[in-house]
């Protein structure tokens, strides 16, 4: 594949004039990655990772966030920018198959560590947007938001459970312990594995535990996914309603963590697909497959494709604030 | 907004009312007179449901019972609907469900008994925690029918206790192909007309064990009947190869009776 991603009107990716630096293995990016915006701008010091089942949709929300199609000019993001090699190519297969209305290939079981993709996107909100809501007289400064994902490739969790030895998990572990926010992803179909979710996350929450933060506390985003589906949209509006209710272990295990004073959680509702028109919303998905582990599709209309609150959950975790304008769809 | 649960005995309509909600006339009139409700299916399987709701009403396609092609909870059908009410003063209002149908199995082994794996996956997938409310539909009265619908139900209070939605799960006790005339009178109260009389075990059972707020009797007609000086049914049964099915008598005429007002208390627990 070619590298034609730059000439993606508006994505302003070519004026990231150091990128190279960070194109190789760079774990997390806190600043200068982009010169000209950022020497005025605040960069959110969190550094946060994704955790997830194999079927929760991490990649694709990853390479959703970072195609960031289609996005309404009412949003408060200006722009989403890969940061590495392993992003760049990120946004190529959110172009070359995802706006095909073709499926992601799923991440090869258990490729070796060194081999494991790691994909940095960094964020930049509106001045106007900060402005308004958020920093008072303190000029126009946009706000950078950096997440990175490291494209863990076996079962998250029954690895957690049965295989806590595994080298690949081990490693994925440690990087880890070293974010200060966790975003964790669930596939909101497959609350059939609520049970399975709850004990594995239980244990990595100890495991984090171990690891304690010097300044501040750790925050914990359980956004569900694939919120276009019919059952999951009606109660988007409600996310913890719509986490509690179908992954009510799972929410207790948080729960129970928060008041332990690990650290805090917040539920969000997220769809890297997104909905069909505005009247007579429908989702942008065409269903492959249901099971237990959740669904599978594809996008309906790629040249309408425009996901929803995938931001949302990640400037939670940067600010420990919510952001209501990041929640609309 | 919210989900919704149709549930009920083998032959009670279930998919037949959901067809008549998927293929709401929007554009056309009813019966030459403008409805109170709008519907629009808002995912793939309801606007296939839309088209196939043609033939099982204009046509009589039978159907078959949902089992046959319900393997396992995963198979379900998904149906999603934006329903827009149309007030005498102000807004509109909008609901939109997402309303899966269930087997008839299901609730027929839940009286007779039976349990396995696969029947408790479905008793689990309509208690879950976002489930606003089940759609129970029944078709059948007399002493026979009451007490199988008793037992049912004694078991079913006891699931909602078992997974602790007795006190937020609403039931819409519904009684359907009301256009049937020795019921179609009883349309009208049928809490005292049609359950308290000819399902009286049954009711009993219903306020002994479910609160008050969480229950309501409802009857409905997915044809309705010819006019409201000729209520005779607006439905013949056509024999086909396979038995007999409901068609619809005269489709300019098509009027369902109150197919929108179970789903509207389900959801916003308000009557319409």
């Amino acid at each position: 594949m070619n590298r034609s991603i730059g000439s993606v009107p508006g994505r302003g990716y070519k004026n990231c004039k150091s990128f190279k630096e960070f194109s190789s293995g760079s774990r997390i990016v806190m600043g200068n990655n982009d010169s000209d915006n950022t020497l005025n701008s605040q960069q959110s010091s969190a550094a946060i990772r994704v955790v997830g089942d194999r079927s929760a949709g991490k990649t694709t929300y990853m390479a959703s966030l970072a195609r960031w199609p289609n996005a309404s000019p009412d949003s408060p993001v200006e722009r989403v920018l890969p940061i590495g090699e392993d992003s760049e190519k990120l946004v190529e297969s959110a172009q070359n198959i995802l706006e095909q209305g073709l499926e992601l290939e799923p991440t090869p079981l258990y490729t070796e560590v060194t081999k494991v993709k790691d994909y940095t996107l960094s964020i930049t909100l509106k001045n106007k947007f900060k402005l308004g809501r958020l920093r008072f007289g303190r000029g126009l400064k946009p706000m950078t938001l950096n997440i990175n994902c490291k494209d863990y490739s076996g079962e998250f969790f029954s690895d957690l459970l049965q295989q806590s030895m595994n080298p690949q998990l081990q490693a994925y572990l440690e990087d880890c312990l070293e974010a200060s926010g966790i975003l964790f992803l669930v596939d909101g179909m497959g609350n059939g594995k609520d049970r399975e979710y709850a004990r594995g996350l239980e244990k990595f929450l100890i495991k984090l535990d171990q690891v304690s933060m010097e300044l501040s506390q750790r925050r914990v985003a359980f956004a569900v996914t694939k919120c276009e589906q019919s059952e999951l949209w009606v109660n988007h509006e409600k996310p913890t309603f719509l986490a509690s209710k179908r992954f009510p272990q799972t929410y207790k295990t948080l729960e129970a963590w928060q008041k332990d004073g690990s650290g805090a959680f917040d539920c969000f509702a997220t769809s890297a697909f997104g909905m069909v028109g505005t009247k007579y919303p429908k989702p942008n998905a065409k269903r492959l497959s249901r099971e237990r582990g959740g669904v599978t599709s594809i996008i309906e209309d790629p040249k309408r494709w425009r996901p929803f609150g995938l931001v949302a959950p990640i400037y939670w975790l940067s600010t420990g604030k919510r952001q209501p304008e990041l929640d609309k769809v | 907004m919210g989900n919704i649960r149709v549930i009920g005995p083998r032959g009670s309509g279930k998919t037949t009312y959901l067809a008549g909600l998927a293929y709401w006339p929007t554009e056309q009139n009813q019966a030459g007179k403008k409805s109170r409700f709008a519907i629009q299916p808002l995912n793939q399987e309801t606007t296939k449901l839309a088209e196939n709701a043609e033939n099982i009403i204009m046509d009589g396609k039978s159907l078959e019972p949902t089992i046959t092609h319900v393997r396992n909870i995963y198979d379900l059908p998904s149906y999603s609907f934006k329903i827009e009410i149309n007030k005498r003063l102000g807004e509109p209002e909008e609901l939109i469900l997402a309303v899966r149908d269930h087997p008839g199995e299901m609730f027929d082994n839940l009286g007779n008994g039976i349990k396995d794996s696969l029947h408790s996956e479905f008793l689990e997938e309509c208690l879950g925690g976002d489930v606003a409310g089940c759609l129970v539909l029944l078709t059948d009265w007399g002493s026979k029918a009451d007490r199988h619908y008793k037992r049912v139900f004694n078991q079913f209070a006891n699931l909602l206790e078992k997974y602790d939605r007795t006190h937020d799960l609403r039931l819409a006790i519904t009684m359907s192909k009301c256009e049937r005339g020795e019921i179609w009178p009883g349309r009208i109260d049928p809490e005292i007309d049609l359950f308290n009389l000819h399902l009286p075990e049954t009711y009993r059972t219903l306020c002994a064990k479910v609160p008050e707020k969480n229950r309501r009797f409802f009857a409905l007609s997915t044809f309705g009947v010819l006019d409201r000086n000729d209520p005779r049914p607006n439905r013949v049964e056509q024999w086909g190869t396979d038995g007999s099915s409901a068609v619809l008598r005269k489709e300019k005429k098509w009027k369902p009776f109150n197919m929108i007002e179970p789903l509207y208390w389900l959801s916003t627990g308000k009557r319409l």
